[in-house]
C-alpha cells in the first residue's frame, strides 16, 4: 500500500456550466479496496468516468496507474458501469471474447473458461444474452471487468440486485482480487456492505468530497462529537449546554451532538454539577448513521462541514 | 490497431450475418424493379377488357371504318393472348382492351343526349362516346373531334382511335390531293443512325469504334449504376444508426467505452461498415453482370471507371454512416431518429431527382453542379462515370477531393457529437440541439 493506483488532484468536471465534481483530491492506494458512497446524483459515477478517462477533466489532473494519459482507455483497468447492457443477440461467449479483444487479450479462451466455472456460469456460455436472466447477465459483466486481469478494478453499484448467493461469490470475489493486489475502487448505497469490506471510503456530496479516510478513522471522528449520557434518579440532562449543538432523547438516553471544538470532559465536569452521572460514553456511529446525517435534505453544506472538521 | 479490427469485425459481422441482411439484400433490387414485371402479371390475371363505346359520326363515313378496324385489332389481340407474344407492348402493360363500337342513334348529339351518355359512362354502362364533327377532319376553329369518358386523358383506348383517325384523315387528303396513298406509304424509306461511340486507338494499332448503346441501354444502365450505389449507401448506413441507438438504450455504450474511447468505437465501427457494403457492392454487381450474361446483353461498361465508383463508395459510405451513427446517439427512440433523417435522405436522394436531365447531358450544369456538391457526388459521379460519354479528366478527382475533405469534417464533428451524445440519456431530437450540444462543449 506504499503508492498510490488513482491520484485526483483538484479536480473539477462540469456540464452545462454546474460542477458535478468540484475540486476534489483523492488518492486510492494501490490494493486497496476503496468505497465510493454519497447520494443519488451526487458525482460519484461522475468521478469514476473520469478515472476511466471517459470524461476528461476540466481543471485539475488524474492519474492512473502513473500515467496521466487522457486520450487512450487503459487495459490495465476493469469497469463494471451502473447502467448494464450487453449486446443482445451474441453469446456469453462471443461477448467474453470480444471484450478480451478490446482490452488487448490474446488467446483468452483459458482466462474465459476459469472465470465462468468461477462464476458458476460454464454451462450457458453458448446462451444468447437476450435468453439469461438479469443476476446471469450481471455475472457476465462482471467477468468482462475482470477478463484482462485488470491492475485496477472499478465497480459502479456491484452488488445491486443481485440474490444472497450471488452477492456471497461477487464479494469473495472482490476480496480475493484485493488480496492478489489488485485495486479496488467500488461504488454503493449499502453502507454496511460497505464497512464490511471497505479498506477506505471516499464520500461524495454535491460534487464535494465530505469524507474520505479508513473506517475507523471516520467513525473515530465522528465519534468525538457525539456523546452518549444519563443521570442518575432521571434528572434531565437540561438544553443549552456550552458546546453542545443538539440533544435527542432515545430510550432514556441523553445523545448529545458536540461542536467540534468542544471537550468532552468539560462537559461530564458540566453534567456533574446537575447530579450523578450515571453513563457517559463516546459513541462511535455507524457509517450509515454517518451518511444519513450528512445527506438528509435538511443538511446544509455548511453544517456538513462544521461536523467534520 | 487490434482493438479496431476487433470492432470493425463484430460490426461487420452484426451487419451482414443477418437474416434481415440478406432478406433486404434479395428484396430491395425485387421491390424496386418488382414493378416491370408485376404489372404486367397483374395485368395478365385481370384478363380482357370490353371497352363499349357510341359513336356519333357526322362525316357518315368514318364509323364503318372504325368499326372495322377494330374488329381487326380485336382479332389480332387474341391472337397475341393465345401465342403469348408481344409482352413488351404498352399495351400489354396497361393489360389488354377490346373495342365494341356502337352507331349513335343520331349523327349529333344534343345536350340531353350527352347527358344521358354520360350518366351511362358512370354507372359503368358505357365506357365512352366519340362525337366527329361533319368538318372531320378540321374545323374552323381547329377543333376536331371529342372523345368522352372517365379516363379521357390516359385513355388506351382514345389513343388507339386518333391513330386511327389520323391515318384515314392523312389518306383522305392525299387522295384530295390527287397522290395515291399506298405508293407514299411505298415511299417512307426507315432510315436508322446507328450509335457508335468515339474512335480510339486499340492496342494493336487498329482504329476502332464501338457500338453504341441503344436509347435504353444509355439511359438504364447509368441509372442502375447510381441505383445500385444509392443501396450500398443505405444498406450500409442503416445499421450504424441501429448499432448506435442499440448501444445507447441498451446501455452497452458505457461498458465499450471502459475499454476503448469513442473516436476507436466510432473508427472501427466505420471500418466494419466499408466492409459490409463491399459485400453488397459484390453481391449486386455480380448479381447484374451474370443477369447481363444470360439476357445476351452487353454491358457497355468502361471498367477503368471501376476505380473511381468504389472511390465514391468508399467516401459515400463513410460520410452517410459517420451521420447516421452520430444520429443514433443523439437519440433515444427511432421517431426521433426518423425526423432527423429526414433532410439527410433528402440530400442523399437529390440526385435521383435530376437523374433524366443528368443522363442526358453528363456534362450539362446540373450533372456538373451536384457532382461538386459532396452530399450527392456519389450517386451523380457514379450516373456520369457510367454515361459512356468522356467527362473532364479533373472531373473525378475533384469531386473525390471535396468530398473527402468534407467527409473528414463531418467524421471530426460527427465524432465529437458522438463522444458527447452517447452517455446522455436526454435526448437532441433537432439538428438545432445537436450544434447546441457541439457548442457546449466547445466552450
Amino acid at each position: 500500500m506504499s503508492t498510490a493506483a488513482v491520484e485526483l488532484h483538484q479536480v473539477i468536471k462540469r456540464f452545462s456550466g454546474q460542477s458535478v465534481v468540484d475540486e476534489v483530491d483523492l488518492s486510492v492506494p494501490t490494493g486497496s479496496i476503496y468505497g465510493f458512497i454519497g447520494p443519488n446524483g451526487s458525482g460519484k459515477t461522475t468521478t469514476m468516468r473520469l478515472i476511466l478517462r471517459i470524461y476528461q477533466p476540466d481543471q485539475g489532473h488524474v492519474e492512473v496507474l502513473g500515467s496521466r494519459d487522457v486520450k487512450t482507455a487503459d487495459p490495465r483497468v476493469g469497469y463494471l458501469p451502473e447502467e448494464r447492457g450487453l449486446y443482445r443477440r451474441m453469446t456469453v461467449r462471443q461477448i467474453l471474447r470480444y471484450f478480451a479483444a478490446l482490452k488487448g487479450v490474446r488467446r483468452p479462451g483459458p482466462l474465459i473458461d476459469d472465470y465462468l466455472e468461477r462464476m458458476e456460469a460454464s454451462s450457458w456460455q453458448k446462451k444468447r444474452i437476450e435468453q439469461l436472466s438479469k443476476g446471469m447477465a450481471q455475472k457476465v459483466q462482471f467477468i468482462v471487468a475482470l477478463i484482462a486481469n485488470p491492475e485496477l478494478v472499478i465497480l459502479d453499484e456491484p452488488f445491486s440486485g443481485l440474490d444472497p448467493v450471488n452477492l456471497d461469490l461477487i464479494r469473495s470475489i472482490v476480496l480475493e482480487l484485493r488480496d492478489r493486489g489488485t485495486t479496488v475502487i467500488f461504488s454503493t448505497h449499502d453502507m454496511s456492505q460497505a464497512q464490511r469490506m471497505c479498506d477506505r471510503v471516499f464520500m461524495i456530496y454535491r460534487g464535494k468530497k465530505v469524507l474520505d479516510g479508513t473506517i475507523d478513522s471516520i467513525r473515530q471522528s465522528y465519534g468525538k462529537c457525539m456523546i452518549r449520557a444519563r443521570m442518575a434518579n432521571g434528572v434531565s440532562i437540561p438544553e443549552g449546554l456550552p458546546g453542545v449543538l443538539a440533544q435527542t432523547i432515545d430510550q432514556g438516553f441523553s445523545d448529545l451532538r458536540l461542536n467540534s471544538d468542544s471537550d468532552r470532559q468539560n462537559l461530564l465536569n458540566q453534567l456533574t454539577q446537575f447530579g450523578d452521572v450515571e453513563h457517559f460514553e463516546t459513541v462511535r456511529p455507524t457509517l450509515h448513521d454517518i451518511f444519513v446525517q450528512i445527506a438528509k435534505p435538511e443538511s446544509s453544506e455548511l453544517e456538513t462541514a462544521e461536523v467534520l472538521k | 490497431m487490434r482493438k479496431l479490427l476487433a470492432i470493425a469485425r463484430r460490426e461487420f459481422t452484426a451487419m451482414v450475418v443477418t437474416k434481415t441482411f440478406v432478406f433486404s439484400l434479395i428484396m430491395m433490387p425485387i421491390l424496386m424493379a418488382g414493378g416491370l414485371f408485376l404489372i404486367p402479371a397483374l395485368t395478365k390475371l385481370s384478363g380482357t377488357k370490353e371497352r363499349r363505346i357510341i359513336v356519333a359520326d357526322a362525316t357518315d363515313a368514318l364509323f364503318d371504318s372504325i368499326q372495322q378496324a377494330a374488329e381487326q385489332r380485336n382479332t389480332a389481340l387474341a391472337q397475341s393472348i393465345t401465342t403469348d407474344t408481344d409482352n413488351d407492348s404498352v399495351d400489354s402493360m396497361l393489360g389488354a382492351e377490346t373495342f365494341r363500337f356502337e352507331r349513335s342513334t343520331t349523327t349529333t348529339l344534343s345536350d340531353e343526349q350527352r347527358l344521358e351518355l354520360s350518366d351511362q359512362i358512370r354507372e359503368g354502362q358505357l365506357y365512352a362516346f366519340v362525337e366527329i364533327p361533319a368538318e372531320f377532319p378540321t374545323l374552323a376553329d381547329g377543333s376536331t373531334a371529342t372523345f368522352v369518358s372517365q379516363d379521357a386523358a390516359l385513355s388506351q383506348t382514345r389513343g388507339w382511335l386518333e391513330s386511327f383517325l389520323r391515318q384515314q384523315s392523312r389518306r383522305t387528303k392525299l387522295l384530295e390531293l390527287g397522290l395515291d396513298p399506298e405508293l407514299v406509304a411505298q415511299a417512307n424509306v426507315a432510315v436508322a443512325l446507328t450509335p457508335n461511340t468515339p474512335f480510339e486507338k486499340t492496342d494493336d494499332g487498329s482504329v476502332t469504334s464501338k457500338d453504341g448503346m441503344d436509347t435504353l441501354t444509355s439511359m438504364f444502365l447509368p441509372f442502375g449504376i447510381m441505383m445500385l450505389m444509392f443501396m450500398v449507401i443505405f444498406m450500409a448506413a442503416q445499421p450504424m444508426l441501429e448499432s448506435a441507438m442499440e448501444e445507447k438504450q441498451h446501455r452497452i455504450a458505457e461498458l465499450l467505452l471502459g475499454s476503448v474511447t469513442s473516436t476507436e468505437l466510432m473508427a472501427g465501427k466505420l471500418i466494419g461498415n466499408v466492409a459490409g457494403s463491399f459485400v453488397i457492392f459484390t453481391f449486386y454487381a455480380c448479381g447484374a453482370l451474370i443477369v447481363a450474361n444470360k439476357n445476351a446483353l452487353e454491358l457497355s461498361l468502361d471498367w477503368t471507371q471501376l476505380p473511381w465508383l468504389i472511390v465514391f463508395q468508399i467516401l459515400g459510405v463513410l460520410l452517410y454512416s459517420s451521420i447516421f451513427l452520430t444520429i443514433g446517439a443523439s437519440v433515444s427512440e427511432l421517431k426521433e431518429a426518423q425526423s432527423l433523417l429526414l433532410p439527410v435522405w433528402l440530400l442523399l436522394m437529390s440526385p435521383l431527382m435530376v437523374w433524366f436531365v443528368a443522363v442526358r447531358d453528363p456534362n450539362g450544369i446540373v450533372a456538373v453542379s451536384l457532382s461538386f456538391f459532396p452530399p450527392s457526388t456519389p450517386l451523380m459521379m457514379s450516373l456520369r462515370l457510367s454515361s459512356g460519354q468522356t467527362l473532364p479528366i479533373w472531373h473525378a478527382p475533384m469531386a473525390a477531393i471535396l468530398m473527402l475533405t468534407i467527409t473528414t469534417l463531418v467524421i471530426m464533428t460527427a465524432g465529437r457529437l458522438y463522444r458527447i451524445s452517447l452517455l446522455r440519456t436526454d435526448s437532441a431530437a433537432s439538428i438545432k440541439q445537436m450544434f447546441q450540444r457541439l457548442r457546449a462543449t466547445a466552450k
